[in-house]
């Protein structure tokens, strides 16, 4: 591989070929290289602009050391002028010295077709190019005489056996290896022995603008992602100038000699417009001939390395590939299971065992179900593994629906109560005139002189009866229609109270009843008749939630929660409320009663009712011990 | 007076006529808007009651009927107090609203009485 291919130096040999040799005084190229020097013509920097405007010859050499000053961008400008048809420079640096940026730049403008470092403790140059030369001469010479073959056959051959040897050692190495970092140690330590190369980079394509790179920071192997266009050439490269700019770039120090083998594997990140999917960077010193030996070295080493390389990275993806589907899959909010084809579960998401693991296995199979309070709609779909011809798994999707459901079950009673509201509201009216009718009858009829004390006495009652009847039509009709607040008085919770308690006697007469109410003036800005039935049903519910015998207790009192409030708290020895249904007792047409011993709107109503003069209901209670039902209002001044 | 009382509602009307015959009024009866026109026209009472709500033609386009013509004092009578108020029932030429249920009848003769005196 290290072959003229790489060097320009083969062009300094053709005959009859100019060449222009620029470079420092003391770098003149010495007589021993005399058969040549007729056709080198050499001038020092200094010097060098008149023969440069020439520009009749056909090589340009430029000899500079690394840390020349003699060259910069306005001798580059000069070198692009010239028609040579090779320019080379050569550049003599120590081994592991580093290029100063301003050759880098000149490089960079990629105005020399060929670029040859050569090490300075090789001495002078002259000696070096003889070197060169000789190398040449005796790799084209075919005189060479049988011994001289068959000795040099023998040792071939037990280079060869060495080289594969170690060939075999490192591929059974790369068994052994787990990541693509493995494969970077073993490599670190396969090329140990030339001491002349730095440690390896490695880089793979993630995509076009993406390279995965690995280096080695002291002992440890970094790995960093960079971003942006890398070089996609498909050809080995020595001290190319785009690629030691673009290490340069992410390292931020130059870098100098640079060996840069492309790898092609199979795995190609999902790209196939990638040509290149991976790389492999040699920062080095070497010269010539150890290069040779160093590529040799490495081509041998590159198939099984890129292969190991190539079923890393293929694990890796189809570990990703696998995290992601995971990911997915539990990040699902819907529980979602896999059957087999016996209705076994095969996988489940992590919505799935978190809300329906204990459901009944014959449940999910169930087109919607009910569990822990939430609903779900299922849907199926049936899938096809391998080559069966029918469904081989089920996928079971849980919609949960549990909002929905609960918006809709609350739309359907809102709508149930505007329509009774509705229908409430015109039975009012249809009341309304018959009523009138019959109580200005009975006040007519009042007005007349009666000889029995009885029936004027039974008229009163019908007056009182018809008079009753239309203030609940009123308090219906304003109920239906809203528009309580301009209705409100301010009167005393006490007196509410012991106008509610005589309606209810017959019910109450048989649980122990105790009745604290307080001697502190308890004025509430309500409507009085609405209040009442509040303080009706609430007294009624804790009567029925006790049965035939137990305790009652009914208590006004102040209490302070920032403003002064009123509160009428009334406690029954009953059954209490199990906290499943807490939050549903004050939801319209809710009841644990039988049929007809309560029609579900008391609560609600009286919910409604309180919250409309800016009071709230408070329930507490415990199961087999009763329930306290506090309602609160805020404290008011008694008008005079 | 002679008092005109158009009304659909059967009850309303006869405990009306009761209460101001009991005040020895005299009462005619319409049970709707175009008999209550009728009578209007042919027995021309001191006051008129009539009804907002009423088969036929309504309060009001009987009030609209008679115009400027008339010389009794008129009282809308509604059940449907949102609809109808002082105000609204003077705009359309009536001389006193007053909602229905009364509370008490004679409190109805009573103001009625006062719009002639």
């Amino acid at each position: 591989m290290a072959n003229e291919s790489f060097f320009g130096l083969t062009s300094l040999l053709r005959p009859k070929k100019e060449v222009l040799w620029i470079g420092s005084e003391n770098e003149a190229p010495s007589q021993s290289l005399s058969p040549l020097l007729s056709k080198i013509k050499f001038v020092t920097f200094n010097n060098a602009d008149k023969s440069l405007s020439k520009s009749d010859f056909q090589v340009l050499v430029v000899s500079v050391t690394a840390s020349t000053k003699e060259i910069n961008e306005d001798w580059a400008d000069k070198i692009l002028k010239v028609k040579a048809r090779d320019k080379l420079l050569l550049i003599n640096s120590k081994s592991d010295e580093v290029l100063p940026w301003p050759l880098i730049r000149v490089l960079n403008l990629d105005i020399f077709n060929r670029v040859l470092f050569l090490p300075i403790d090789e001495a002078k140059l002259g000696s070096s190019l003889l070197a060169a030369l000789e190398a040449y001469k005796s790799a084209t010479n075919t005189e060479n005489d049988n011994e001289v073959k068959i000795a040099s056959t023998k040792v071939e051959t037990e280079k060869k056996i060495t080289r594969m040897r170690g060939l075999v050692r490192y591929v059974k190495g790369l068994t052994e290896v787990v990541s693509a970092q493995d494969i970077m140690r073993t490599l670190r330590d396969e090329i140990k022995n030339f001491s002349r190369i730095k440690e390896p980079i490695l880089a793979y394509a993630n995509n076009l603008n993406q390279l995965q790179l690995m280096f080695y920071q002291g002992t440890q192997i970094v790995e960093k992602v960079i971003p942006g266009a890398w070089p996609q050439q498909l050809r080995i490269r020595l001290n190319d100038v785009k690629d030691s700019q673009f290490l340069a770039n992410i390292f931020g120090r130059p870098f100098g000699k640079l060996l840069t083998i492309p790898l092609n594997l199979k795995r190609k990140s999902q790209q196939e417009s990638l040509k290149v999917s991976a790389v492999l960077f040699f920062e080095h010193s070497l010269n010539e001939a150890e290069m040779k030996d160093f590529l040799n070295f490495i081509e041998d080493r590159l198939q099984p390395m890129s292969i190991t390389l190539d079923r890393m990275l293929l694990e890796h993806d189809l570990k990703e590939a696998s995290l992601l589907w995971e990911r997915t899959f539990d990040g699902l909010h819907d529980p979602i299971v896999i059957f087999d084809s016996q209705n076994q579960i095969i996988r489940a998401n992590k919505s799935f065992n978190e809300n329906l693991s204990d459901a009944p296995a014959d449940l999910l199979q169930e087109s919607s179900l009910v569990h822990k309070d939430k609903f779900y709609h299922t849907h199926s779909y049936p899938i096809q593994f391998g080559e069966a011809g029918t469904a081989t798994h089920n996928i079971k999707h849980f919609i949960d629906v549990t909002l929905p459901h609960k918006l809709q079950k609350q739309m359907i009673q809102n709508e149930k109560m505007a329509a009774l509201g509705h229908l409430a509201g015109h039975i009012a009216h249809e009341l309304n005139n018959p009523l009138t009718g019959v109580r200005s009858l009975a006040q007519v009829l009042l007005q007349q002189k009666w000889d029995s004390e009885n029936a004027h006495n039974d008229l009163v009652e019908v007056e009182k009866a018809a008079q009753r009847c239309q203030l609940i039509i009123k308090n219906l009709l304003e109920f239906s229609s809203g528009g309580l607040e301009n209705q409100k008085q301010i009167v005393s919770m006490n007196e509410i109270v012991q106008k509610t308690l005589p309606l209810l006697k017959t019910l109450i007469s048989k649980y122990d009843i105790q009745i604290h109410l307080t001697e502190e003036k308890n004025s509430v800005a309500v409507e009085p008749h609405l209040m009442q039935q509040v303080v009706f049903n609430i007294i009624n519910n804790a009567a029925q939630a006790m049965g035939d015998s137990g305790r009652l207790e009914i208590r006004t009192e102040i209490v302070h929660e920032g403003n002064a409030a009123v509160a009428l708290s009334v406690t029954d020895s009953g059954a209490g409320i199990s906290p499943e249904i807490k939050n549903q007792i004050f939801d319209f047409f809710f009841t644990t009663k039988s049929q007809g011993q309560g029609t579900g709107l008391g609560l609600s109503i009286s919910k409604n009712i309180v919250d409309s003069f800016s009071g709230r209901i408070d329930v507490k209670s415990e199961i087999g011990k009763g329930s306290t039902f506090t309602i609160i209002l805020p404290l008011r001044e008694q008008n005079t | 007076m002679k008092i005109l009382i158009v009304d659909d509602e059967p009850l309303i009307r006869r405990s009306l006529r009761r209460a101001f015959e009991a005040k020895e009024h005299i009462i005619i009866e319409a049970e709707d808007g175009i008999k209550g026109l009728q009578a209007w026209q042919v027995s021309d009472p001191d006051v008129v009651v009539l009804d907002v709500l009423m088969p036929g033609l309504t309060g009001p386009q009987v009030l609209k009927e008679i115009s400027s013509k008339r010389r009794a004092k008129v009282v809308l009578i509604s059940a449907y107090t949102g609809e109808y108020d002082l105000k609204k029932a003077k705009d359309v030429g009536a001389d006193l609203f007053i909602p229905k249920p009364f509370t008490n009848v004679f409190d109805f003769v009573t103001i009625v009485e006062s719009l002639n005196s």
